[in-house]
């Protein structure tokens, strides 16, 4: 394994990612970039300046000690995030966006780049972005060492952690980059995520690393960094293969990357969720799992009402010929039917999972107490009121053709039924209970699922609603099966069947020399 | 290498974009594809490109299907879209060495490769300047030389010529003449009939996406005009001469132009040869009688009705 790693990064080195190499040599011709990092040296000069100047002032007032170095490494470290913040992904987002055009992706699908390796390629390239500006301001939050209050592994240890952050904020850029949507939307959307990334991450954070002491890098903050750590990485990868996807060329297997990634991040939390669970002897782990897979299960399920509803040639000859492994492989295959077969599958192991785990590491019978089964229970009924409504649009969609929009929004027109269902009967459920003082019980309506009073009748009525939403589309759903299930690939693929007779050989080409 | 395009078929929505096209062209040759706006001839490209999938049919280089072995196609093919090429803060041979490296090209062999495509498209004074200092016809040649680097067998290009200039296009000619005498396959789109009655050997012709036309330049005029058409300028009397042959039975659509007559003749050269004598014979004074070749124009005009989707 290790000489295996060893190949592979002495591959790398031979042969960097051509995409990251294109973008940097980009980077060292932007006077802006050289600009901004020229400004960052300055704000870091004047803040020791500044510091130091502050520091005699309060010395000669008599003030409190002498300087300490954690404030400045803490102001340093500030002007260097939030400049990196800005900087970074925001630069990686814009180019990619701008070379997003039909053409741009165009050339590039047409050489042996993946999308996979674009969409690295322009990670790396931030990422080494951001080092060289870290790099460079390392000796200014090295110097605060010899001021004391701080010491050497802390200073290594946030200064990390803050270019850990800055390298997912550049892939959530990336992934935003890649949306295809209009450049004033972009730019809209962009702002208002951007702004609370920017004010909300900092914060965050430190929280969750120093519980608000800044000082010296203690147990707390490693076991901070190790809760951190595996979600940060968990949410760059489901971002990476989400830019992927969106970058794909529609004929290929644009759901794969990202069903995959999201299995495999499923399986590894909810094992992680038990492993906690068993330890700390509490379910607020499982918890949070069950949340998450219920976000993945009701995401999954409105992106598979969008998707084509049978694979094309290059999906087909990319299936396993195998008739178990090419049932293996139909969630993991661009589809509507393999989403909602993806879907159907997470939804059913996540409390089958949850509870035969919480069962093997209690020695016993499985310890979801009353609070967290009413809330599997919401999840529950929540997935269920999706499974209605997603497919009811899909329903429509296949069935009357008159009104027939781009298949691809059928997710969207989805959340907009049961926002708009939703609304109403919560307008009404008020109206009524200002004037009877009784509150009405909303069948239909999502948005109330967690009520405990209506509990079991909202149960009934989501069960109702999936089940006869999936009996209308069950004639269409099995042909999608058959068809998946029949497609399987010509043997003699690579045979091209009789042509009819090519243009004769030419003789004269237009008088070309020679 | 030969290509094979086999009942391609795709549609977008309800719209049939291209509808049952076959045709196919060996290597050395160029071939040109013409159609009217919104014929189908960018899809047709973008499906041989492996960058669209067809509806239905296939298309086969070297008898491999474009859409069952898209990364073994890549490989041999190089695609000039009819847009310029972005990255314009790039220099050309940083443009170059990236496509090389996204080719898999490395070491001497890419360095090799991009200083062979930079002496093919006499890229050489121009190697350390940004695309975006680059004149429209320069940065086509900076196009097709990134097309080049990986020396694939069948070029492709979109609408090549369409905004340069005229001693672009001539040297966008000169260069695709060169690349066919090397034998390589080029399957060009144009709106430049001229151009490519000039370059093209043989020609496919569709419109509304379905073919309309296809094979050697000239047998598809023959097929197109019905029969061949010769020029005939006799020293004087030439009214006489067109009401002569508007009589003659196998003459079609004779007519004035200047200062001679033209005029289809069905029939072979030794019906021509007849006509000519009966002329002589018949005290008319023949300065030239000689077949006219047919342009893509002419042909064009007469196999197409104007139609778009």
């Amino acid at each position: 394994m290790i000489a295996t790693l060893g190949r592979r990064i002495a591959a790398a080195a031979r042969a960097p990612n051509p995409v990251m190499l294109k973008e940097l040599r980009q980077f060292v011709r932007s006077r802006a970039l050289i600009g901004l990092l020229l400004l960052l040296l300055l704000a870091l000069v004047s803040a020791i300046g500044f510091y130091a100047l502050a520091e005699g002032v309060n010395q000669a007032l008599g003030g409190g000690p002498k300087g300490d170095g954690a404030n400045l490494f803490a102001i340093l470290l500030g002007i260097l995030f939030y400049g990196c913040l800005l900087v970074v992904p925001i630069w990686c987002a814009a180019r990619f966006a701008a070379e997003r055009s039909p053409t741009g992706l165009d050339l590039l699908h047409t050489t042996a780049l993946t999308p996979g390796a674009i969409v690295r390629g322009k990670l790396y390239a931030g990422a080494v972005y951001a080092l060289f500006i870290y790099g460079v301001a390392a000796p200014f939050l090295a110097l605060t060492y010899l001021l004391r209050g701080i010491d050497l592994p802390t200073i290594l240890f946030y200064t990390l952690a803050s270019y850990f952050v800055v390298v997912l904020a550049t892939q959530g850029a990336i992934f935003f980059g890649a949306l295809p949507m209009s450049k004033v939307f972009r730019i809209l959307v962009g702002v208002i995520i951007g702004l609370q990334t920017l004010f909300a991450l900092p914060g965050i954070l430190i929280g969750v690393l120093t519980e608000g002491d800044l000082g010296a890098a203690d147990a707390k903050t490693w076991r901070g960094l190790l809760v951190a750590l595996p979600f940060g990485l968990a949410a760059m990868a489901l971002l990476q293969a989400a830019a992927a996807a969106l970058i794909m060329p529609p004929a290929a297997n644009r759901a794969r990357p990202v069903r995959t990634t999201l299995a495999v991040i499923w399986a590894l939390s909810g094992a992680a969720a038990l492993l906690r669970g068993a330890i700390a002897s509490d379910s607020d782990s499982l918890a949070a799992w069950l949340i998450f897979s219920a976000v993945a299960v009701i995401g999954m399920l409105l992106l598979a009402v969008g998707e084509r509803t049978t694979p094309g040639p290059r999906i087909r000859e990319s299936l396993p010929r195998h008739r178990l492994r090419r049932l293996l492989a139909l969630p993991f295959t661009s589809g509507e039917i393999g989403g909602l077969l993806w879907a159907l599958a997470v939804a059913a192991l996540t409390p089958i999972v949850g509870l035969a785990g919480t069962a093997i590491v209690s020695n016993g019978p499985p310890r979801l107490d009353q609070q967290y089964l009413e809330f599997l229970g919401t999840l529950g009924i929540m997935a269920l009121y999706v499974v209605g409504y997603a497919l009811t649009v899909s329903f429509i969609h296949s069935r009357f053709s008159k009104f027939r929009w781009p298949r691809r929004l059928n997710g969207l027109l989805a959340v907009g039924l049961i926002t708009i269902v939703g609304a109403v009967l919560s307008i009404l459920g008020a109206v009524r209970e200002d004037a009877t003082g009784v509150p009405m019980a909303q069948p239909m309506n999502i948005f109330v699922s967690g009520q405990t009073r209506f509990r079991t009748q909202y149960f009934a009525v989501a069960g109702i609603f999936a089940a006869l939403a999936v009996a209308l589309n069950l004639p269409r759903l099995v042909r999608q099966w058959k068809a998946y299930r029949s497609d399987a690939p010509a043997d003699s693929a690579s045979v091209a069947p009789p042509a009819p007779p090519p243009l004769p050989p030419a003789r004269n080409s237009g008088g070309a020399p020679g | 290498m030969k290509v094979r395009v086999e009942r391609l078929t795709k549609h977008f929505g309800r719209t049939r974009a291209v509808d049952g096209i076959s045709f196919g062209f060996e290597s050395g040759q160029i071939v040109g594809f013409v159609g009217p706006n919104g014929a189908g001839k960018t899809t047709t490209l973008r499906i041989l490109a492996t960058l669209e999938e067809p509806t239905a049919g296939d298309a086969f280089v070297d008898g491999r299907s474009v859409t069952q072995y898209p990364e073994e196609i890549r490989r041999e093919i190089g695609f000039v879209p009819d847009e310029m090429p972005i990255y314009a803060d790039t220099t050309v041979v940083e443009y170059l060495d990236f496509f090389a490296r996204a080719f898999g090209l490395s070491g001497r062999r890419r360095t090799a490769a991009i200083e062979n495509v930079v002496e093919f498209t006499n890229l050489g004074d121009l190697r350390d300047k940004t695309l975006n200092a680059l004149s429209r016809g320069m940065r086509q040649r900076v196009s097709l030389a990134r097309a080049l680097v990986h020396d694939p067998s069948l070029l492709l290009l979109d609408e090549p010529a369409s905004g340069l200039d005229p001693r672009a296009r001539i040297e966008l000619r000169e260069l695709l003449r060169q690349l066919a005498e090397r034998g390589r396959t080029i399957f060009i789109s144009s709106h430049i009939l001229t151009e490519l009655t000039e370059m093209c050997a043989s020609v496919v012709i569709i419109e509304k996406g379905r073919l309309v036309e296809s094979g050697k330049v000239h047998e598809v005029a023959r097929r197109s005009a019905g029969g061949r058409s010769f020029a005939v300028r006799p020293v004087e009397r030439l009214d006489d001469l067109v009401r002569f042959l508007l009589e003659w039975p196998t003459a079609r659509n004779a007519r004035a132009a200047g200062r001679e007559a033209r005029v289809e003749l069905e029939g072979d050269d030794r019906d021509a040869a007849a006509l000519l004598a009966e002329l002589i014979r018949r005290g008319f004074s023949i300065a030239e009688f000689r077949p006219l070749q047919a342009g893509l124009e002419d042909v064009f005009l007469s196999v197409t009705k104007g139609d778009v989707q």
